[in-house]
């Protein structure tokens, strides 16, 4: 009995951590470290469409190539996003610093949006200008991830 | 040590030597194995250290993570433009059908053999059902694990991790029999090739030791 819980709790484990799945949180270093860390990763979808914007713009690249680019890349950010809302901050600091890189994680998920139906709808041309915002948003992220970076 | 782990698996072993088996190699096929060996995994290696200079130049300074194979062709669409990406393109589905094609195989011959049934991928359906049966639900299973919320590069740094630490048990079996002339005549081993399989087992046991402690540490590379 005693083997098959030590197996479940491992098979458990394994599938947690292969699925991404979030921990609790219980104070605000473990909460900042979390922040920092999601902030960083969200770095590089939005580098990874900024690369694909590029792409298109040079004609160095199919367009299913870059759908496919941009479409992994919104995928991501929204992945990235809902595994830092799915944590509660445990204090008002905290809440103060989720309000914070939540309004960098929208605009990021918003832009890949725009971004990937513009792709889809053909409107390669509309690319560089909606890609725009993607570097000043990719600095902050980077500036955010290292202020709060334990 | 994931890429350690890639350049050698442990299936391979069953594959090729279930392969011999079949294709009934002899001795004048050792020429074709070792040219295999020697011009395959020299022309791998280098593309491989070619695709992994090309990310830490292109993708890592961005903060790039390669996650999907989407961002792995970047580079070189950055630098060789749609031709190079209709290259790679080509490279990428021999490289993705070859390995669900050994990856599958290999399960086949691996339990069959296991279990004493029939086996064989010239052997009739009928006459190797469970080899075939098995060969189709990996294919199935592998197939419906794509379609769940498990991250595929974490299943694959996970099985490569588990890889290394269960390496030196594919090895030295391999190794012992291979310095056998009960099973290869005059084709054992030389002195030079003992010395240079020892020191890449001093490697791989070294690997295996460390597989286990860096999968819980780093948490898969998460």
């Amino acid at each position: 009995m005693a083997r098959v819980r030590a197996l479940t709790a491992g098979g458990a484990l394994i599938v947690c951590v292969l699925t991404s799945c979030v921990g609790p949180v219980r104070d605000f270093g473990a909460y900042r470290d979390k922040a920092s860390s999601t902030a960083r990763d969200m770095v590089s979808p939005v580098e990874a469409a900024r690369v694909a914007v590029t792409l298109a713009r040079h004609h160095d690249a199919f367009s299913q190539f870059v759908d496919t680019a941009l479409t992994d890349a919104q995928d991501d950010a929204s992945s990235i996003q809902q595994a830092f809302e799915s944590i509660q901050p445990p204090d008002e600091e905290s809440k103060a610093l989720r309000s914070t890189l939540d309004d960098l994680l929208t605009n990021a998920v918003d832009t890949l949006q725009q971004l990937r139906i513009a792709e889809r709808l053909g409107q390669d041309g509309r690319l560089p200008a909606l890609a725009k915002p993607l570097g000043d948003l990719s600095t902050r992220l980077r500036d955010f991830a290292e202020e709060h970076h334990s | 040590m994931a890429q350690f782990a890639s350049i050698v698996a442990v299936y391979p072993v069953f594959f090729y030597s279930s392969g011999a088996i079949e294709e009934g190699w002899k001795r004048e096929d050792l020429v074709i194995a070792r040219a295999n060996v020697v011009i395959g995994y020299g022309i791998g290696t280098v593309f491989a250290l070619g695709l992994m200079a090309l990310g830490a130049l292109a993708l890592a300074p961005g903060g790039i993570n390669p996650e999907h194979l989407s961002t792995s062709a970047m580079p070189t669409a950055l630098t060789l433009g749609k031709v190079g990406l209709a290259v790679l393109f080509v490279g990428m589905f021999a490289a993705v059908f070859g390995a669900a094609l050994e990856a599958s195989l290999s399960a086949g011959y691996t339990v069959s053999q296991y279990f004493g049934w029939q086996w064989g991928k010239y052997v009739k359906p009928r006459e190797a059902s469970r080899f075939h049966l098995v060969v189709l639900v990996t294919i199935v299973v592998a197939a419906a694990a794509v379609g769940t919320t498990v991250d595929p590069i974490k299943v694959t740094e996970f099985v490569l991790l588990l890889n290394a630490a269960a390496l030196p048990l594919t090895f030295v079996p391999t190794l012992i029999v291979a310095n056998d002339p009960d099973y290869l005549g005059d084709k054992t081993n030389s002195r030079l090739t003992n010395g240079l399989a020892t020191v890449y087992l001093g490697l791989i046991l070294m690997a295996a030791l460390a597989a286990i402690p860096l999968l819980i540490v780093t948490k898969v590379g998460a």
